[in-house]
């Protein structure tokens, strides 16, 4: 049995470089919906976006438009992700056990 | 309501949170991000990508799976402008909330009904239905927004997802088959 750290480590590295592949193996042909909103019509009804992202579309503006941009944009997405899910998950955490303290 | 909803599964994950448990947490959210950025091609110059609700909810608990997957979702709008965020709401409804609650219960369902044996194969078919059922909430929500008529967007989007469903349903049986290798216990805390 794979321990606790060494598990969460290899987690994360194995996102890490499936996310940078993406760039290179993933589909480019429109999703599900985009291609359903294509068919139909709607596609171009979508709002204009009310905020500027730092990285629109998984591409890094100064790495170029290259799969590399995707890939570093991929593998910062995913420590991004973990790090905002460890956050939330501590938040809680430390919400739950401040009442006990008080006690 | 999507807000309440995860402000629900948050109270409901707190109990449940603690050292072992958060690492975890961030994992499979880090997971199911880089999973969704690989779309495959389908029938018809379409693709489709995992979406991961069934796996974090079966990882998880459900509470938490909830929260996993809208940590994905938020980080998607705000840092990749990918779902803007006048749509945050409708889809951590669809794919946190109806894919990952939704698909959990009727992985329970099934689970209870035929056995523990059966699990991977209940997670294959609840998998399968949370994608058909998140796309189908979504064409119903276009539908009433107005933005479509309902009937063809229905249609459309649950056929297309019926395939789409398949791969997830699939890759969900293999994920849960790998863990239950390397890390058995934590599939073992879902037999009760």
């Amino acid at each position: 049995m794979t321990s606790r750290r060494s598990f969460v480590i290899a987690g994360v590295a194995v996102s890490a470089v499936l996310a940078a592949s993406a760039a290179w193996v993933a589909s480019s042909f429109p999703d599900g919906l985009e291609k359903v909103a294509d068919k139909l019509g709607f596609g171009n009804k979508a709002a204009q976006s009310v905020h500027t992202s730092p990285v629109p579309d998984y591409i890094l503006p100064v790495l170029g438009s290259g799969p590399w941009s995707g890939a570093v944009a991929g593998t910062a997405g995913v420590i991004a992700v973990f790090a905002a899910a460890w956050g939330m998950g501590r938040l809680l955490q430390s919400r739950k056990r401040a009442p006990r303290l008080r006690r | 309501m999507s807000a309440a909803g995860v402000g629900v599964a948050a109270r409901r994950a707190r109990s449940r949170l603690d050292d072992r448990t958060i690492p975890l947490l961030g994992v499979t959210a880090a997971f199911v991000f880089a999973a969704q950025m690989l779309n495959f091609p389908v029938a018809g110059g379409t693709s489709g990508h995992f979406s991961g609700g069934v796996l974090s909810a079966i990882l998880l608990g459900p509470a938490a799976g909830v929260l996993a997957m809208t940590s994905v979702l938020a980080i998607q709008c705000l840092v990749f402008q990918d779902g803007g965020l006048t749509a945050l709401g409708a889809n951590v409804f669809n794919m946190a909330i109806v894919g990952c609650l939704g698909g959990w219960a009727i992985w329970r369902g099934l689970v209870t009904l035929a056995g523990w044996r059966f699990s991977r194969a209940a997670a294959f078919l609840s998998a399968w239905l949370s994608v058909v059922l998140a796309a189908s909430f979504c064409a119903v929500e276009l539908g009433l927004s107005g933005t479509v008529p309902m009937k063809p967007a229905l249609a459309a989007m649950a056929g297309v997802h019926a395939a789409i469903g398949l791969v997830e349903g699939a890759a969900t049986a293999a994920i849960l088959g790998l863990i239950g290798r390397v890390r058995p216990d934590l599939l073992e805390r879902r037999k009760r």
